[in-house]
């Protein structure tokens, strides 16, 4: 159960990475997840044979990377979660094109890794809150943004209960490799009435202290500059320009 | 295992295929903000908030499956959709997907609405609305409980899977046989939506006997928005009169599938029939049809296919009104005879 600990230090450490002094953190969001999201259409939607072109496409995190002085180390660590299902898929073309399908296979773990290393480096330079405060601008319900403000916050204490429920457990269970039939029940049922409680006293203090659902004032993400919006400009007309190099379009 | 096979990565989307899935999630997310009735909640965020932090946690614990050696996890649709009801239970595993994609890699941020489709959606409106309300209604008990989780859970997992199958099928990044895809896939995830049914079954039964108060639709009744009989069917005639003299005006010229099919195989559309038997059935066919091609015989007039989708419409419901009275006459009888 390794993985309970592993989650919290995740969490803790991208947060870390978010708050750091450095330009790049301080991008507006709304411009950081344009280029994500116009990166990864553009990654994906190259052709299933083109393998050349999104060689160059690794440019992108590579930057970003450079830039935000993140480590490839730690992020490989996320593609352990994400590659085995696109693994398997990619797999299968070899088996039922022969030698066809290896380039196929070539291209769709390419585009997996290239997609899951732009998620993290938009994440690894933006926190949680400033994100959720820029999408609520565009029109993201509040109910949503505070509710994963929220969860993200109490994410770290909650997997720290769990880990701590699961190492009582597991003391008095030793032999045992998951919780045992007969503790189901018992054992999530009294962390889900803690977490009902909890949820209450949240509400209780928030309330107390003023919170009328606008938690504006809590990520300050400033207006969208013109500096933003060329920062978003650049690399859309890059990854357009990218785009129009691939052999399918002409 | 479900952690892997559930959650879609980017590369396995296409762009279009991506965008429709956002499109259906926002949709549904629409319908739930209005629907979740926070106004009358104000605690429902931060509810949401650490109920979505809880179900992530207990996502992280194994629970070990008598005599396999193996063990499964919780997704929680489900049971979130028994705590908080389907609309606030969408919403807050919206936040369980947003932050399982961005903080942990889980599922791409261009797949974020197909995962929500097939893992929030499913659980939370067919396990909860269709499965979980409708065997709650007469009052919980233990069967009932753990029926509604264990049904709940393998109809919403199957879906999922279904959905998984068909969103990478039409996104083209795999020649993989449909049937071979779904033959490898639902299996799978039967198992899985089998052991997520007990665990939530035997979670709720605790939650149910601890506190029952917390349990959404234990006993509710059928109100208020629902249609009475007599405006059922005066909503379903105004719809056929509609569909039948207006719509039919706009039916398409093109072949349907079928037809499409025998033109493309034969070369025509129009298959001549040959024999006895094809030309008297021919004869008797076209002495009976009042309404040949969807017109009045002798008459191609815009109006005359209005009157013939409003005959036809008419004739069905009196078609089927007079065999769901004799069905029932019938039965009265057997149970009068009985």
């Amino acid at each position: 159960m390794k993985g309970i600990g592993a989650a919290a230090g995740t969490a803790c450490r991208l947060d870390e990475l978010a708050s750091r002094d450095i330009w790049i953190n301080a991008v507006h969001p709304l411009a950081k997840l344009a280029v994500t999201l116009a990166y990864i259409v553009a990654v994906v939607s190259f052709d299933r044979l083109e393998a050349a072109p999104l060689c160059a496409a690794a440019a992108y995190p590579a930057c970003i990377f450079a830039l935000a002085d993140l480590s490839f180390r730690e992020c490989a660590r996320r593609l352990v979660v994400v590659m085995p299902f696109v693994c398997m898929m990619a797999i299968t073309c070899p088996i039922i094109e022969g030698r066809d399908g290896i380039a196929p296979m070539i291209v769709l773990i390419q585009k997996g890794v290239l997609a899951a290393l732009a998620s993290y480096a938009l994440i690894a330079t933006t926190s949680m809150d400033r994100l959720c405060s820029a999408l609520t601008s565009v029109g993201l319900p509040s109910v949503i943004a505070v509710e994963v403000m929220l969860m993200h916050r109490y994410l770290t204490l909650l997997l720290r209960e769990a880990s701590r429920v699961w190492s009582a457990y597991s003391l008095r269970a030793p032999r045992h490799r998951g919780v045992g039939v007969g503790a189901w029940g018992s054992l999530v049922g009294m962390m889900l009435l803690r977490a009902f409680d909890r949820a209450e006293d949240v509400w209780s203090s928030m309330s107390l202290r003023g919170f009328d659902g606008d938690f504006s004032h809590l990520a300050r993400v400033g207006r969208f500059r013109p500096s933003d919006a060329a920062y978003a400009g650049a690399w859309i007309a890059a990854f357009a320009a990218l785009r129009a190099t691939s052999p399918s379009l002409w | 295992m479900e952690r892997y096979v559930m959650h879609m990565a980017d590369a396995l989307l296409s762009p279009s295929v991506g965008a429709v899935m956002y499109a259906a999630a926002v949709g549904a997310a629409a319908y739930s903000v209005r629907n979740a009735r926070l106004d009358e909640r104000p605690r429902a965020a931060a509810m949401m908030g650490v109920m979505g932090a809880f179900v992530f946690a207990v996502q992280m614990l194994n629970f070990a499956i008598p005599g396999t050696g193996s063990s499964g996890h919780l997704c929680g649709g489900v049971m979130l959709a028994a705590l908080l009801g389907p609309p606030a239970a969408f919403l807050t595993m919206i936040g369980v997907l947003v932050v399982q994609c961005l903080l942990f890699a889980d599922g791409g941020l261009l797949a974020l609405g197909a995962n929500i489709w097939n893992m929030a959606f499913y659980g939370c409106f067919i396990g909860g609305a269709l499965v979980w309300r409708p065997m709650m209604r007469g009052g919980a008990t233990k069967g009932r409980i753990a029926a509604a989780s264990i049904v709940g859970c393998v109809a919403t997992l199957q879906l999922g899977a279904l959905s998984v199958t068909l969103e990478t099928l039409a996104s083209g990044v795999t020649q993989l046989p449909f049937f071979v895809f779904v033959g490898a896939m639902q299996p799978i995830h039967l198992a899985i939506g089998a052991v997520e049914g007990v665990i939530t079954a035997a979670v709720l039964t605790f939650i149910w006997s601890a506190r029952p108060e917390l349990l959404w639709g234990v006993g509710a009744r059928a109100s208020g928005g629902r249609l009475s009989l007599g405006a059922t069917i005066a909503a379903l005639a105004a719809a056929a009169l509609v569909s039948g003299g207006v719509i039919s005006h706009f039916a398409s010229e093109s072949p349907d599938g079928l037809e499409w099919s025998v033109e493309r195989t034969a070369g025509t559309a129009e298959l001549e029939a040959e024999g006895s038997v094809h030309e008297s059935m021919e004869r008797v066919q076209s002495a009976t049809a009042i309404l040949p091609d969807y017109a009045i015989q002798g008459d191609e007039s815009p109006l005359g296919t209005s009157v013939s989708g409003i005959l036809g419409g008419l004739a069905v419901a009196a078609l089927c009104f007079a065999v769901c009275k004799g069905a029932l006459a019938a039965a009265r009888g057997r149970s009068r005879a009985a």
